[in-house]
């Protein structure tokens, strides 16, 4: 007896709970969508500009005001921006706080403060972007926004010219830096049908490439982004140095793209794959519709 | 110039000259270097575009550096001074900071090396003043240390308002100095008044024999000193502050040469030190240049890191020698 009261109990509960299933759905609030966004990442505020419904107040960095590293400037300086400071951020009162690494002092304040802290690292791939538009459009409460974005750009990307056949590329950033194995700008190149030839040079200590083994091994393209705007900088004397400008005679083979359209994925990646298939098309390459 | 300095001086030609051509040939396939032109086209570019401008600026700053160090430590009697301890390396690259962020040296290329030689200028006749007041050594290291934080913060701040994302990436070349990657363009914006600024060192080394007695000597012996020290001054910054202008600051050349040479040539005159460390200079910067890209380093290193990394135990040595000096 004693071992069949609690089955009753327990069934008793699941019956219940099975009965009132369909009323408490109903019932509850639905799941609350955060009106109030503090971003701390330059890549995390192209995101929410991309998916956030206007209603939605933020905060984004003041990097993303800068139209030399980002594509959305204009539409961020509307916003409120921060500096990253923990104090800026619950100034804000934000229901959500979007980084890209958990690895600031800021974050860690932020959760033992307790506000909701989610992690979106910047995209290495455009998989990678895919997902992130997916995570934070069920944050927003935005999927049908979120999936239209990522169609939006597989069909621009699609109907992009590519060339017939691989040829080497190189993406250089200011300075003579070699971008990272794992950044977007690989997947700049394939778009388009070029081989990224990063593995075949090796970096110094900072990040760069030696004048050197790029005059003495050219690639076919020199994909050289650029910040355009700015003040003047060692960087730009790097592509300007007169043994470079001998090796690539046909200045067609050196190919300018404002970085800010590949720092971070969005739609504007599109742009920069536009960009890269005309200044293809312009230098002579062989391209298929 | 004794026989012993001659043998000095044309040793150390020798080594320049040595230093130069593995510095132009180092790691290159020799074989198609001197063969027929049927080789590649682009080894002659990097023989001639890239690696000659960076040999010839390494030599050339480091002769200013040696030289600059020589003269200063005589003029100021003082066996620490040297321009990258000072400040005068830090005054220049806030100078050429200025010139090169402001976009005034896009619009004339000679405002670079002017710039560099201004911002040495001015510190050098601060450091005159302070000595002139007859401090003593360790006043005038510590005003030193003080101008050369004051200016290497200038540098930081300067780059941190120039509008460019790079800004601070750079820093690191002005604040550690690198001829890495120099064209020749930068070499004949440089190496005209770097040399004329070593020549003006070695013309004004006689004089400042004189000095060598003292300065109350040497003014009853008919010097005239202010006069002296102006032309020191001037042309002190003129053989640092332009090479600062094209290759950033590179430290402890003009300190650890003049002690180098007074060892082996066992003499302090100035009319040996400042030619003899003009010489040594330009070798020593040369070789470090060599290090720091050498094939034993998994990553190049700056130019600054080898020449901190030779200098600073050097001059820890010699200021603890100093301080025993006085002890005693």
């Amino acid at each position: 007896m004693s071992s069949s009261r609690p089955r009753g109990v327990a069934a008793r509960l699941i019956r219940a709970g099975l009965f009132f299933l369909p009323a408490l759905v109903l019932a509850a609030p639905l799941p609350a969508t955060p009106d109030r966004i503090v971003s701390l990442n330059l890549c995390t505020d192209s995101l929410l500009l991309e998916l956030a419904p206007t209603n939605v107040s933020l905060s984004l960095t003041r990097l993303s005001r800068d139209p030399r590293l980002s594509p959305l400037a204009a539409e961020a300086a509307r916003h409120a921006s921060n500096d990253g400071l923990a104090e800026q951020v619950v100034a804000f009162k934000p229901q959500l706080v979007l980084a890209a690494s958990d690895s600031s002092p800021a974050i860690q304040l932020l959760r033992e403060l307790g506000y909701r802290v989610e992690i979106f690292a910047p995209a290495n791939r455009l998989a990678d972007y895919q997902r992130a538009l997916h995570r934070l459009a069920g944050l927003l409460g935005s999927e049908q926004t979120g999936v239209g974005l990522w169609s939006q750009l597989q069909e621009r990307l699609s109907t992009l010219p590519r060339l017939v056949t691989p040829e080497r590329a190189l993406m250089l950033s200011g300075n003579g830096y070699l971008p990272d194995e794992g950044s977007l700008s690989r997947e700049l190149l394939a778009t388009v049908g070029l081989e990224d030839a990063r593995a075949r040079y090796v970096r110094t200590a900072q990040g760069t490439l030696p004048l050197e083994a790029l005059v003495r091994h050219p690639p076919s393209w020199l994909v050289a982004g650029i910040a355009p705007g700015g003040a003047p900088s060692l960087a730009g004397e790097y592509l300007g140095h007169p043994a470079l400008q001998a090796v690539f005679a046909d200045s067609s083979r050196v190919i300018p793209l404002p970085e800010a359209l590949f720092t971070c994925a969005g739609s504007h990646f599109a742009d920069a794959a536009a960009a890269l298939s005309q200044a293809l098309v312009r230098g002579g390459a062989r391209m298929q519709p | 110039m004794n026989a012993r300095a001659g043998r000095w001086a044309v040793l150390g030609l020798g080594a320049c000259t040595l230093l130069l051509a593995i510095s132009l040939c180092a790691g290159l396939p020799l074989a198609e270097l001197f063969g027929s032109h049927q080789g590649d086209s682009k080894l002659g570019l990097v023989v001639l575009e890239i690696r000659l401008p960076r040999a010839l600026l390494a030599l050339v700053i480091g002769a200013g550096l040696g030289a600059a160090g020589a003269a200063l430590q005589a003029l100021l009697r003082n066996p620490l001074a040297e321009p990258g301890v000072l400040g005068i390396s830090a005054g220049a690259a806030a100078g050429a900071v200025l010139a090169f962020y402001s976009g005034l040296s896009l619009t004339f290329a000679p405002l670079l090396p002017l710039g560099g030689f201004i911002g040495a200028l001015l510190v050098t006749v601060v450091l005159s003043m302070l000595a002139a007041r007859a401090t003593s050594t360790t006043t005038l290291l510590l005003a030193g240390l003080a101008l050369n934080s004051l200016l290497g913060a200038v540098v930081a701040l300067l780059l941190s308002l120039a509008p460019n994302p790079y800004a601070l990436y750079e820093l690191y070349f002005w604040l550690m100095g690198s001829v890495t990657d120099r064209s020749l363009l930068h070499l004949a914006l440089a190496a005209p008044p770097l040399l004329v600024g070593i020549a003006l060192l070695v013309r004004e080394a006689r004089p400042m024999e004189v000095l060598a007695l003292g300065e109350e000597t040497a003014v009853s012996l008919g010097l005239d000193l202010p006069r002296l020290r102006q032309r020191v001054i001037f042309a002190t910054a003129l053989a640092v502050g332009p090479g600062v202008a094209v290759a950033g600051a590179i430290a402890f050349v003009g300190m650890l040469v003049p002690h180098l040479v007074r060892a082996l040539v066992g003499s302090a005159r100035p009319r040996l030190l400042i030619p003899l460390s003009a010489i040594g200079g330009g070798a020593l910067t040369l070789l470090a240049d060599l290090l720091s890209r050498s094939p034993l380093l998994p990553v190049e290193l700056k130019l600054g890191v080898i020449t901190a990394l030779l200098g600073a135990p050097a001059f820890l040595l010699v200021a603890l020698r100093l301080r025993e000096g006085v002890a005693r």
